[in-house]
């Protein structure tokens, strides 16, 4: 199902930190409620760790785009950088 | 023209006491008078209740103002028609501002109204009423049509005036909160003309780059008549359509736009916007924190509950084995008694004797032996050498 992926994903910026956290969640609950067997555990542990890491760097590390979205005569979008108005 | 006229009025004056008086068209009489009121009266306000209104193919209207005694022909030009939310019902009351004239071709007199305003906000209500029953009918203000707003969006549109407080608030609580969140702005006219025409592209323009993963719609705050492009039925009808899901944030405390009814989620203000919109990093760490140590304790009850397990397997199976041991003990207990009475050393114990023949077999009767032959008595304490010295048959 691609979840070994998934914290890969997140370091690599291919993951959203929406689904990261979803499959943190995930792997949280099937740790809690589903009592899997102890290498199947360990294997979720190190996935789930593995996500906040890459999470907890894509929220301190990374700096969102803020732009204005121009359309042209011809329907065309283009993207130009904004800046909010002063106070 | 003017002035020809009221020379020419003043000629006549002087002239009449002398010829006979002049005679005036109708036309000359009309337009005279109409320059007569329309140089007497400034644009003024007229209150009274509407009678008649009527609005023709050609976008002009027409209507009576009236009191308790009195009638006031008024017409609306089609440009200042446009600006009613609705037509006002038959005996509303309301203010009209405009300025009065005649109607050369018809010599009619009247007031040509720029402003209708309804006392209070009567008008909008109505027409708000009107599109809220027509969107409610069609089934888009159903409960079930909200959809569920993205948890985390990795990048939030916002569809407002890139001027003014809304964007900037917007801006800088989506940055405090969430710096990682891409924010694209679709730039719209939040008021006056085609401001609704205005949010109705952005909507359309975001929905077709679905690049965001939610929409901010909305602006600060205003009067009825500032917030009116978010009670517009086509930008209604724009956010229901629209792909993503969409915050409506029109600042004001009271009344509920079309806009709010419609959305997927309403926001009071577009700073409350942007807080739903996206979480709060010193939570969204906290939680991270949380999701590890629950998945330690988790980790580590399974070990426990592991070790457990062995253990009680442990005890189970010595338990087991022991129980076992001890049967197969009493068995063989039992067995070697059996055997021992079975057994000929029992037998010899009770003063019999055995005859073996020299290669240590069994003779059980006197066909076994012949004469002279040795064999070996075994007996309770040792053995005999024996020879056979005669066999007599019993029969």
């Amino acid at each position: 199902m691609g979840q070994e992926h998934s914290a890969r994903g997140v370091v690599s910026g291919k993951l959203s930190l929406g689904k990261a956290i979803e499959r943190l969640e995930e792997i949280v609950q099937s740790l809690e409620r589903e009592e899997p067997e102890l290498e199947e555990a360990l294997r979720l542990f190190d996935e789930g760790m593995e996500l906040i890491r890459a999470a907890e760097r894509q929220i301190s590390e990374s700096e969102g785009r803020l732009k204005q979205v121009l359309v042209d005569r011809r329907g065309r979008q283009r993207h130009v950088d904004f800046e909010p108005p002063e106070q | 023209m003017r002035h020809d006229l009221f020379d020419q009025v003043a000629n006549t004056r002087a002239l009449a006491r002398e010829q006979v008086p002049q005679v005036w068209s109708v036309s000359q009489v009309n337009a005279l008078a109409r320059e007569l009121l329309e140089g007497a009266f400034p644009p003024l306000w007229v209150a009274g209740e509407v009678s008649g209104f009527k609005r023709y193919p050609s976008g002009h209207c027409y209507f009576t103002l009236k009191d308790g005694t009195g009638q006031l022909n008024c017409v609306m030009w089609r440009e200042a028609a446009r600006a009613l939310p609705a037509e006002p019902p038959e005996g509303m009351a309301v203010h009209v501002f405009g300025y009065l004239t005649i109607y050369q071709r018809a010599g009619r007199f009247q007031l040509v109204a720029r402003e209708l305003m309804a006392r209070g906000e009567g008008l909008w209500r109505i027409a708000f009423e009107r599109a809220r029953k027509k969107l409610e009918a069609e089934g888009l203000l159903d409960p079930e049509r909200k959809r569920p707003l993205p948890a985390y969006p990795s990048c939030v549109g916002v569809a407002t005036s890139v001027e003014g407080a809304a964007v900037r608030d917007i801006v800088s609580i989506i940055r405090r909160r969430a710096p990682w969140t891409h924010i694209l702005i679709y730039p719209t006219r939040v008021q006056g003309e085609g401001a609704a025409e205005s949010i109705v592209a952005a909507l359309r323009q975001a929905g077709r780059a679905a690049r965001a993963d939610v929409l901010i719609v909305g602006r600060g705050g205003g009067s009825a008549e500032d917030l009116r492009a978010f009670n517009d039925e086509a930008v209604a009808r724009a956010i229901a359509r629209s792909p993503l899901p969409v915050i409506s944030a029109v600042g004001h405390e009271t009344d509920v736009t079309l806009a709010d009814l419609v959305a997927d989620c309403r926001a009071p203000t577009p700073s409350a916007a942007a807080e739903i919109t996206v979480p709060d990093q010193e939570r969204l760490r906290s939680e991270l924190a949380n999701a590890g140590e629950r998945m330690a304790t988790a980790l580590l009850n399974g070990v426990t509950r592991g070790v457990q397990r062995v253990e009680r397997l442990e005890q189970q199976l010595l338990k087991a084995m022991g129980d076992a041991l001890q049967r197969h003990r009493l068995v063989i207990g039992g067995l070697r008694h059996r055997l021992q009475a079975l057994g000929p050393m029992e037998v010899l114990r009770r003063g019999y004797a055995l005859a073996l023949d020299d290669r240590g077999r069994v003779l059980r009767g006197v066909a076994d032996f012949t004469l002279r032959s040795r064999f070996v008595l075994r007996l309770r304490d040792g053995r005999v050498q024996a020879r056979t010295e005669s066999v007599s048959e019993e029969v």
